[in-house]
């Protein structure tokens, strides 16, 4: 059984992990996308006729894009204050 | 070809459109119908005015030379946005309470209201802006002399400069808005950038599909040394992301837009992943139409222009003119943001300052300020074209796009240390900030500006080759002998690296002002309460008048009116001026800083207001992180004392209910017993009576006798108990009269005086007792007297026993002292004798009921006077009454009516 201070304790916890996820998020775009994680796809190799790194480059910025859209939209809902 | 006349028309008539779209959305905002200019689309669309035709031509031309270069200029800024959270959100909440107009403005807000940091931001900004806006009339240049085959650039784009200065001037300036939010303006960029990413999308589906036939075929004649990776990710690579990501915020056209024209924080939700989305969708087709033009196009073809000429090489007409109103788009969109928002920052910070030194030196010159602002934009508009078309002139107006992009980038890139310092460290200060932007700016003109001119102007070519005066380790583009392989690299290092360095090393050694440290707790606790309310900590004085005066100057008529008007009904004032409190002059500046800049503003309010005082103490309380760490930590502190002194005042109530408790199961059994001994007695004489019948007339006489004084006793004792509850509970106020008190005691003595007699004890009157007035209830006292002398008589065991009455007059009372022999009651009785039923250690069993001295007290409280047990020096103990003396207790009732 949960009471209603678990569960609060439950929603602050999960608006505090989506706050940091956001903090994080840059991060992790900061680091796919610079030396030396980002070197390794630096080959010549091609994807469907696509080079490797293109390709690469504009995953990571199509999942950035998806994955602030997700923890904005979630944010906005729980208030988004504070 | 198309034809020069066609072009022009299409221009104009895309510029009309866009008035008319500025128009209307100014009439809208006006009206209060905002709904569609407040929608979060807008605001976005209205940030990609990022991209500048150095996007939408330059962006092929880089990939065109050098592959994937092109694409960190993207990823900064999406970096930036995805984590809006934590810096863009704090910036625009902070520029939103501070009432901040540009990121000069900022900068010097935060440093105290700082005038120099102001100037020298501004200045910064200009120079770096001018060979951004040289490249948007480059590029518009280009554009149409690529389509009509003409080779006039200086004509052209002269003429270009002029109109774009003209369109600027009417769209941005037409008034002062009291936020400097230009709602109009924002309608027309956000549907240039519209315009902008359809005609480049239109012309990469084009190529793609069009020319090239699909995707595959596209990255199949990709040259091969665009295609090797193995150099993308290297230093350069990192800078240029550094320098895209710093210039998202401080570029200011990025403040103006991101910033200042912010109307709602949420919106930063949605613009988070919808402006990347945007750099992502302008991004995409780049690569495939810089390999289209280098696959299709002759060699020797400018790859700056792919966008439109590959479209012309197929002869598609109409998407020509699209491709080409998109570059238009995107190059009017920078010129008139960039220009208004240097025209803000031009006029709030240098001309303002101008003015009120020399035009309004004296308090009494009239006349609106708003004019002059206006005035001064407008002229500022038409400076910043200037020199960006004399940048044009003088730089050949032949370098590739990128490159001028890059030094405006590396320019505005110095704003970022104190910036973000500002924002997330207390200790950042004024002169910190000083010294880093100084040094930097003049490294990034010694590095970067200076050369890019070629050695045409300011700097020879062979200084940039050798070093001034052949002093090599001067060199401008290998100071110190760091020779780098790339020259943006080289003076990324430097400028920004110094200007950090020397920003945090001065700031550690340099103290505050006060104002400093106040504006700095301000921007870094902007989401904590406290600082914002600046009116708690600066103490200043004005008259309302003057005041008015000034916000009539700046604000206009109506504003100020408005603005005073809300503030006196604030302040529960019907009409008139508001009190010019500490508060409301503080809220003042605040609204004017919104019109002048923050710098300005604390200065023409000092100058009405003179100079503030700000309490330390409290500025120390709220500037410290670590003391109202304290003080939270005292505060709890307190708190848990508080409670702690509760709980004891509760368990101490606790223990008297529960002793109370106690008296009362006491009390009743007491009643009981009492009640049952004299019921004992009666009722068995009843029965002896009732069972013989015969029994003789003087037997019968003596134990009628015995049940008629049994009867009498539990009638008084049943009195008694009734008396005490009246007297405590009792609602009935006593009926008080002004008696002397010499007679009611000796009535008192007359009374007990047989009881005396019988008992061989000697009463002793106290001598001279006459003419002393006090306020009683006769009988009562009368009853307390009777039953203190009574005890003394009745408990004294002494071989000679006496009773002395004694008496003083203390402080507006009387007192009087009945004194036995009978040796007193013990310290530790003294407590418990006024309890029900408690009979002292003197009292023999069976006599009273313990009920007399409970009564007597009862009695004298209610009449505002006291009974008490008082002890001698030597051990001794008696009784006092004390009761107020008539003469004061009138003055009491006097004073309180």
């Amino acid at each position: 059984m949960r009471g209603p201070g678990r569960s609060r304790a439950d929603r602050a916890l999960r608006a505090r992990r989506l706050r940091e996820v956001a903090i994080l998020l840059p991060v992790a775009g900061l680091v796919l996308t610079m030396p030396p994680v980002a070197n390794v796809f630096a080959l010549p190799v091609r994807l469907g006729g696509v080079p490797l790194v293109v390709a690469y480059i504009f995953v990571v910025w199509a999942a950035l894009i998806l994955a602030a859209r997700a923890i904005g939209r979630r944010l906005a809902r729980n208030g988004g204050g504070g | 070809m198309l034809s020069a006349n066609l072009l022009l028309v299409v221009s104009v008539a895309y510029v009309a459109f866009l008035f008319l779209v500025a128009w209307v959305g100014d009439r809208q905002a006006a009206a209060g119908r905002m709904a569609w200019l407040r929608s979060p689309v807008v605001y976005t669309l209205s940030i990609s005015v990022y991209c500048t035709s150095w996007t939408f031509y330059g962006a092929v031309g880089t990939a065109a030379r050098s592959g994937l270069d092109f694409l960190p200029i993207y990823l900064g800024p999406t970096l930036v946005f995805v984590g809006w959270w934590w810096l863009l959100r704090k910036l625009v909440r902070v520029a939103r309470e501070q009432r901040v107009t540009s990121i000069a403005d900022l900068i010097s807000a935060r440093y105290g209201k700082s005038p120099a940091l102001a100037v020298i931001v501004t200045v910064v900004a200009v120079v770096a802006t001018t060979p951004y806006i040289a490249l948007q009339l480059q590029s518009v240049t280009l554009s149409y002399e690529a389509i009509t085959g003409t080779h006039d650039a200086t004509r052209t784009a002269f003429w270009v400069a002029a109109g774009m200065a003209v369109f600027t001037i009417l769209f941005g300036t037409r008034n002062v808005d009291a936020n400097e939010r230009h709602h109009g303006v924002v309608a027309a960029i956000a549907l240039e950038a519209v315009v902008k990413l359809a005609a480049l999308l239109a012309v990469g589906g084009f190529v793609v599909w069009g020319v090239m036939g699909g995707i595959g075929p596209v990255f199949e004649r990709m040259p091969a040394e665009l295609a090797d990776p193995q150099a993308l990710f290297g230093p350069r690579w990192v800078v240029l992301t550094f320098l895209a990501a710093s210039a998202i915020i401080c570029l200011p056209r990025q403040f103006q837009v991101t910033v200042v024209e912010n109307m709602d924080e949420r919106h930063l939700v949605t613009a988070g992943w919808m402006f990347p989305l945007y750099l992502f969708l302008i991004s995409l087709f780049v690569l495939p139409i810089a390999i289209a033009g280098l696959e299709v196009l002759p060699a020797g073809a400018n790859p700056d222009l792919f966008v439109l000429t590959l479209p012309l090489a197929s002869d598609r007409q109409a998407l020509t003119l699209f491709a080409f109103i998109g570059g238009f788009s995107s190059a009017t969109s920078m010129v008139i943001v960039a220009s208004i928002a240097l025209s803000i920052m031009v006029s709030n910070h240098i001309v303002m300052p101008l003015a009120m030194r020399y035009l309004m030196a004296g308090r009494a010159t009239s006349g609106d300020v708003r004019e002059l602002l206006l005035m001064s934009r407008r002229v500022a508009i038409g400076a910043v074209l200037g020199f960006g078309y004399l940048y044009f002139l003088l730089s050949g107006g032949s370098d590739a796009l990128a490159a001028i992009g890059l030094i405006a980038f590396c320019g505005v890139a110095q704003f970022l240390p104190p910036l973000v310092g500002g924002l997330f460290w207390r200790g950042a200060t004024r002169t910190g900030a000083l010294a880093g932007l100084t040094a930097g700016t003049a490294l990034w003109a010694y590095t970067m500006l200076m050369p890019s001119f070629g050695g045409s102007v300011l700097m020879s070519a062979a200084t940039i080759a050798d070093g001034p005066f052949g002093l090599a380790f001067l060199r401008p583009q290998a100071l110190f002998g760091l020779a780098g392989s790339d020259p943006l690299v080289h003076a990324v290092v430097w400028s920004v690296g110094v200007n950090v360095l020397l920003f945090v090393t001065v700031s550690l050694m340099t103290v505050p002002q006060p104002l400093e440290r106040l504006q700095g707790a301000a921007f870094v606790d902007v989401y904590g309460a406290g600082a914002g309310d600046q009116g708690r900590f600066i103490r200043r004085s004005a008259t309302s008048e003057d005041l008015f005066i000034l916000a009539q100057r700046i604000l206009g008529r109506e504003e100020a009116r408005r603005l005073f008007d809300e503030a006196a009904a604030g302040q529960g004032r019907g009409g008139g001026l508001p009190e010019p409190t500490d508060g409301f002059i503080a809220r003042l500046e605040r609204e004017l800083a919104g019109s002048i800049g923050a710098a300005s503003a604390h200065a023409m309010v000092s100058r009405a207001a003179g100079g503030e005082t700000i309490s330390l103490d409290e500025l120390i309380s709220i500037a410290d992180e670590t003391q109202r760490l304290i003080e939270t930590s005292e505060r709890l502190a307190d708190k848990t004392a508080e409670l702690e002194a509760t709980a004891r005042q509760l368990r101490q109530a606790n223990d008297q209910l529960r002793r109370l408790d106690r008296q009362k199961d006491d009390f009743l059994s007491q009643v009981s017993h009492e009640l049952r001994t004299p019921m004992t007695s009666i009722r068995s004489f009843a029965e002896i009576l009732l069972a013989n019948p015969d029994i003789s007339r003087a037997q019968a006489e003596r134990f009628l006798t015995v049940i008629n004084s049994e009867s009498r006793r539990l009638t008084r004792l049943l009195d008694e108990i009734l008396d005490i509850g009246q007297l405590e509970a009792g609602p009935h106020a006593l009926q008080l009269r002004t008696l002397d008190a010499g007679a009611e005691l000796h009535a008192a003595v007359e009374t007990v005086a047989p009881l005396a007699a019988e008992a061989g004890v000697a009463v002793h009157e106290p001598p001279a007792m006459e003419g002393i007035a006090i306020r009683a209830n006769p009988d009562r006292l009368r009853q307390v007297l009777i039953n203190l002398l009574t005890n003394a008589i009745k408990y004294n065991e002494a071989a000679e026993p006496e009773i002395r009455i004694g008496w003083a007059r203390r402080r507006g009372a009387l007192v009087v002292d009945v004194i036995d022999n009978g040796g007193g009651v013990g310290r530790e009785e003294a407590g418990d004798i006024f309890s029900k039923f408690t009979r002292g250690s003197r009292a023999l069993e069976g006599q009273g009921a313990g009920l007399g001295l409970p009564i007597s007290r009862a009695i004298m409280r209610r009449m505002g006077g006291e009974l008490e047990v008082v002890f001698g020096p030597d051990g001794t103990s008696f009784f006092r009454i004390r009761l107020a003396l008539a003469e004061a207790a009138d003055a009491r009732s006097t004073a309180a009516e």
